[in-house]
């Protein structure tokens, strides 16, 4: 519980001027008004004290994402546990995207006058990233302004600014070449793998890798496997932060990706941290794997280079896959 | 995001990409209960402020009347913030109709401000004990009415500031700044109004400073870009409050009743606590005495650069915008009248006109005046006691001894005087010859300095000579210079009227000049001083006087007899019946300026040169421009004759006829001059706005292009675009993307291809590619 100085200072000034009017001009009818300014410290104190530890705050975001040019919203409520209210209350936040910190504070002053309310935060964001917004403080006043409670609280909300998606044309691309690859490796053990799930008929656009050659050679017909996504992978998304270029490899990445999963294919993001030198993989098979792996992209530092994440992919990786290399809205395969 | 807010917010825009949108809240607050709570508060500081006040000093009016349109007042004034457009028209109309009613009935108002006015002084001067006041000018005399309609005049007024205070800003000292002087001018001198106007106004008060405070009390006018949170930055921090909140509101409205009903309860006795008239302090003391100037004088009082009371200011002239008598006794005079005239004691003479003074001579003509001697027969006998008079000089009567008078042991301010005083004019007539002209020093005094006019003002005395018939016999010299005299009167009489607060000359005027060219009124300074330059120009030698002068009116009003033998007072004889040796208490009323014309063989003898005032006959004409202002200086009181001008209803004894009340009967010439003259306003100021507009863009234009800012360029074109688009109907997106307004652009030139022969080509791809670049570079 701390004093407001400068608040109380000019409200004791106010009553001495109005004390010196009534003594210099000697004006009784004054001190109604003395008495008046003076009577109301005490009651504003006490409801204050009374209600100040009432109170209970929440913030979430409205929506898990959004997408481009829809700006996240987020929504600050409080319950007041207590039966009288405050008129006034300074809720301290910063709001940044995950992609470029910055430390302006935000404050927003509400009344808790109600039962309970909540205030709808629209954040204005021209660029898709994750955008937190983190309460740190919220600070209660006395109805005069004099007293102030601050109340430590954390309270932190996200929202995920996805990019629209683009047309990426045919994908996933073909394999560049015919010939052995990681399913073969895994029949050559027995006669179906159990990464298998089921065998259906050849239809136009199923890759050649998924064929079924000895079941189709002795039906006469092409048959297709169907995966279950158990085992190694066939392809590598691997996106750059390229800083100039990261709102067109957002859009392609999410192209990408939902294209992937909504034909079930089986494939592995690789997120890059340019300053741990590092990488993360991510399967992704539906949306919330789409949102984790979009969030943990967001929150990766970006950088200037166009190919550290490949690179670093390349020379410390020995998987065999195809590598999906995206950077802006150029998508390149390779092996 | 506005372009405004985009400009204050550039740095955080193109930093971090993030600014906090438009807050919004689930449970919202009721526009309509908010206006009507902001209008009970304004009504109830109105109501009780203006009728608090009429209250306390028992003036009446119209009760249920003026509640009724105080209340109607302020709810229309605080329901205008419920929509944008309501607030700029009905405001419009309320200004319009205000002015145009008050046109109507600017009489019955003005009245009824003055008589409230009057009542309130009468009130004032109780408590001070005030010899005399101001008293304004009341044409309509039925009280009861006028001040229904004044009241309602000042409610409106008072709602409309009490709108922005409360409504606009919320704010405690600016409401109590509009509303308490009003129940202030009766506290002042302890008239307590009733408690439920204190009440009312320490509810209204406490409640705003919770609102205030609670910061959660403002409300934008409803309109397009109307925002429930307003934002504002404050260095690093981008701050976002809340804008109005009804249980803030409510809760705020029954703890400022409970808490002002219960001190209004318990404190009611100490309202009344006897107090004493006499302030105890030098700031009280000298606040009275101002109020007493301002009971007095007016505001123009506070203006004067020094004291003058009935013109008597030691020759200095234009430095007061009129005269202020506290009607305070100043000189006690004994002796024994013998006639009609005006018996004049002089005090001062000035010789030498400059343009702000009549200053003296260095010349000693009293050493030479003191030995003539008059022909007069008679012999008197005055004791004058200097009571609040300047200090300075001796006030002694004409045609006296000045070596004769002889001062009371204990103080200089009392002396008595011998003197042959003359019973009328007439005395004159009688050639005798003059032997003091014969000194060359004395000639000179009288035919030299005594017919200086200064070459500044003598073209003005010139120009006016020419307006004033000069008589044409010279065969009697004396006769002649009274016959100059008389004819200068007459020549002001006709022309020229006597106020006591003409104004103040201008600093770089002369005080004659402006006095004879423009102001064309004045006191009897402004008199006695162009009088004097007129007769030197005509070669009458005369100069400047001040003192006090005593009338024979003020002998009969309020002399008191004395029991001192007559016969030991006056010799001689007298024109009068009352033979009784008199005092008489000449209050500084009758502090007066004067002329004095040199008549060979009398010397120098006093001529009156102010003319008697009049009251100015303002009926017939319903509505004047002056009038607007006179409501506040109306101040036509002759003090000098002790009357006053409210004989100006005689002449509007048919005013009721008029039937003013009549609405659709108004004076259309006067409706139709108000009108345009608020069309001119409007006009102008949607032009003003225009003009700042458009150099605003230019000087920001100027700016980027100096800057080579390149964005803000793009920016302001690219709006540009999409306003006319959307003013041309092709853009039809409250907030379009940069496509759609490719697309309507695209629209829109293929369309104006096909409507015009001089076609255009513009490639729109590049362009928005070029724009899109720009504005999200």
């Amino acid at each position: 519980m701390k004093i407001n100085i400068l608040t109380l200072i000019l409200y004791i000034f106010s009553i001495l001027i109005l004390s010196a009017f009534a003594l210099i001009y000697e004006q009784p009818a004054f001190l109604l008004f003395i008495v008046a300014l003076i009577v109301i410290i005490p009651i504003s104190v006490f409801i204050f004290l009374n209600a100040a530890s009432n109170f209970t705050f929440t913030l979430l975001p409205a929506s898990e994402y959004v997408e481009e040019p829809n700006s996240p919203t987020f929504v600050l409520g409080y319950v007041n546990s207590g039966k009288l209210g405050l008129f006034r209350a300074n809720v301290e936040f910063n709001v940044q995207n995950a992609y470029y910190p910055n430390t302006t504070v935000q404050k927003i002053a509400i009344p808790l006058s109600r039962k309970k309310n909540s205030f709808r935060i629209p954040i204005d964001a021209s660029q898709i990233g994750m955008i937190t917004i983190s309460v740190k403080k919220i600070v209660l006043f006395d109805y005069l302004s004099l007293l102030r409670k601050e109340v430590d609280i954390t309270l932190d909300a996200s929202c995920l600014i996805l990019p629209k998606e683009r047309s990426i044309g045919d994908f996933p691309p073909a394999v560049p070449k015919d010939g052995p690859d990681e399913f073969t490796e895994s029949e050559s053990i027995g006669n179906i793998s159990s990464d298998v799930k089921e065998i259906r008929e050849y239809r136009p656009g199923d890759r050649l890798q998924r064929i079924h050659w000895k079941l189709s050679a002795k039906l006469d017909d092409l048959f297709v496997k169907e995966m279950a996504y158990t085992s190694s992978l066939a392809i590598i998304l691997v996106p750059e932060l390229c800083e100039r270029e990261i709102h067109d490899t957002a859009a392609s990445l999410l192209s990408c990706i939902k294209i992937m999963y909504t034909k079930k294919e089986r494939f592995e993001l690789c997120i890059y941290n340019d300053k741990a030198c590092d990488y993360r993989f991510f399967t992704v098979t539906d949306e919330a794997g789409m949102l984790e792996a979009m969030t943990n992209f967001y929150c990766q530092p970006l950088y200037e280079g166009r190919e550290n994440a490949l690179n670093t992919y390349l020379n410390s990786s020995d998987r065999i896959a195809t590598v999906v290399h995206i950077v802006g809205k150029k998508i390149q395969i390779g092996e | 995001m506005n372009f405004l807010e985009r400009f204050i917010y550039k740095k955080e825009y193109e930093a971090n990409k993030l600014l906090v949108g438009e807050v919004s809240q689930d449970l919202k607050s009721s526009r309509f209960l908010l206006c009507l709570f902001k209008g009970i508060l304004i009504f109830i500081a109105s109501y009780c402020s203006v009728c608090g006040l009429l209250d306390s000093f028992n003036i009446p009016y119209n009760k249920p009347v003026v509640f009724a349109a105080f209340l109607f007042l302020s709810l229309y004034v605080a329901m205008l913030y419920m929509n944008k457009v309501a607030f700029y028209v009905f405001y419009i109309i309320l200004f319009l109709i205000f002015t145009i009613e008050l046109a109507r009935y600017y009489l019955p108002a003005n009245s009824g401000f003055q008589a409230a006015m009057n009542i309130i002084f009468e009130e004032y001067s109780d408590y001070f004990a005030l010899s005399a006041i101001r008293e304004a000018q009341e044409i309509v005399t039925n009280r009861y009415m006028t001040v229904t309609i004044a009241a309602i005049f000042i409610g409106t007024f008072n709602a409309i500031l009490l709108n922005v205070t409360i409504s606009g800003y919320m704010n405690a000292i600016e409401t109590m700044i509009v509303t308490f002087p009003y129940i202030e001018i009766a506290l002042f001198i302890h008239k307590v109004p009733s408690a439920k106007y204190i009440f009312g106004l320490l509810f209204v008060y406490v409640c705003v400073l919770f609102l205030q405070l609670s910061k959660h009390s403002r409300m934008q006018v409803k309109g397009k870009h109307t925002h429930e949170f307003v934002r504002y930055k404050k260095k690093n921090e981008n701050l976002y409050a809340y804008q109005a909140d009804t249980p803030v509101f409510i809760h705020s409205i029954i703890f400022s009743f409970v808490i002002s009903l219960i001190l209004t309860i318990v404190l009611s006795a100490a309202l009344n606590a006897p107090i004493s008239k006499e302030p105890k302090n030098a700031i009280h003391r000298m606040t009275q005495e101002y109020v007493k100037i301002f009971i007095q004088s007016g505001t123009s009082g506070f203006l004067d650069s020094y004291a003058s009371t009935g013109g008597l200011s030691g020759g200095r002239l234009g430095g007061v915008s009129q005269v202020r008598p506290d009607f305070e006794t100043d000189l006690n005079v004994t002796f024994a009248p013998i006639g009609y005239d005006t018996v004049y004691l002089k005090g001062y003479t000035g010789t030498i006109y400059t343009r702000s003074k009549w200053a003296t001579t260095d010349y000693d003509f009293k050493a030479i005046e003191k030995t003539r001697e008059y022909p007069f027969e008679n012999e008197g006998k005055m004791k004058i006691e200097n009571i609040d008079a300047d200090a300075r000089f001796n006030y002694i009567p004409y045609f006296s001894d000045i070596d004769d008078i002889t001062f009371d042991s204990s103080t200089k301010n009392n002396y008595e005087v011998t003197f042959k005083p003359a019973l009328s004019t007439k005395d004159y007539k009688r050639d005798i010859e003059d032997e003091l002209i014969s000194d060359p020093d004395y000639y000179d005094y009288v035919y030299n300095y005594c017919l200086d006019v200064p070459a500044d003002v003598k073209e003005t005395i010139d120009d006016t000579l020419t307006e004033i018939v000069i008589p044409s016999d010279y065969s009697d010299t004396n006769e002649y210079r009274l016959k100059c005299a008389n004819a200068v009167y007459s020549y002001f009489y006709d022309n020229y009227s006597y106020t006591m607060a003409p104004g103040s000359t201008p600093k770089r005027n002369d005080f004659v000049e402006y006095f004879l060219t423009s102001q064309k009124r004045g006191f009897c300074a402004h008199f006695a001083s162009a009088t004097v330059l007129l007769l030197r120009d005509m070669g009458v030698p005369a100069r400047y006087c001040e003192g006090y002068m005593i009338p024979i009116d003020l002998i009969y009003d309020d002399a008191v007899l004395t029991d001192y033998a007559y016969d030991e007072w006056y010799k001689g004889d007298t024109n009068l019946d009352l033979k009784s040796v008199v005092q008489v208490p000449v209050n500084d009323s009758y502090a007066h300026a004067w002329v004095e014309i040199y008549l060979e063989g009398y010397g120098f003898v006093p001529f009156e040169a102010t003319i008697p005032s009049f009251a100015e006959d303002s009926a017939g004409n319903l509505f004047n421009w002056s009038f607007l202002f006179a409501a506040l200086t109306s101040n036509t009181m002759d003090f000098e004759n002790g009357e006053g001008t409210n004989n100006a209803i005689n002449n509007l004894s048919n005013f009721a006829s008029l039937d003013f009340l009549n609405v659709f009967d108004f004076d259309r010439t006067t409706v139709a001059g108000v009108l345009t003259l608020v069309l001119i306003i409007i006009l102008l100021t949607i032009s003003l706005y225009f003009i700042v507009k458009f150099a605003i863009i230019k000087i920001r234009l100027y700016i980027y292009k100096k800057k080579n800012d390149e964005y803000h360029l793009v920016m302001y074109e690219y709006n540009r675009l999409v306003r006319s688009l959307k003013r041309k109907k092709f853009l039809k997106k409250a907030n379009p993307l940069p496509i759609d307004v490719k697309e309507a652009y695209d629209l829109y030139i293929a369309y104006y291809n096909n409507t015009h022969k001089k076609q255009k080509d513009i490639d729109t791809d590049k362009l928005f590619k070029y724009y899109e670049k720009i504005m999200y570079s």
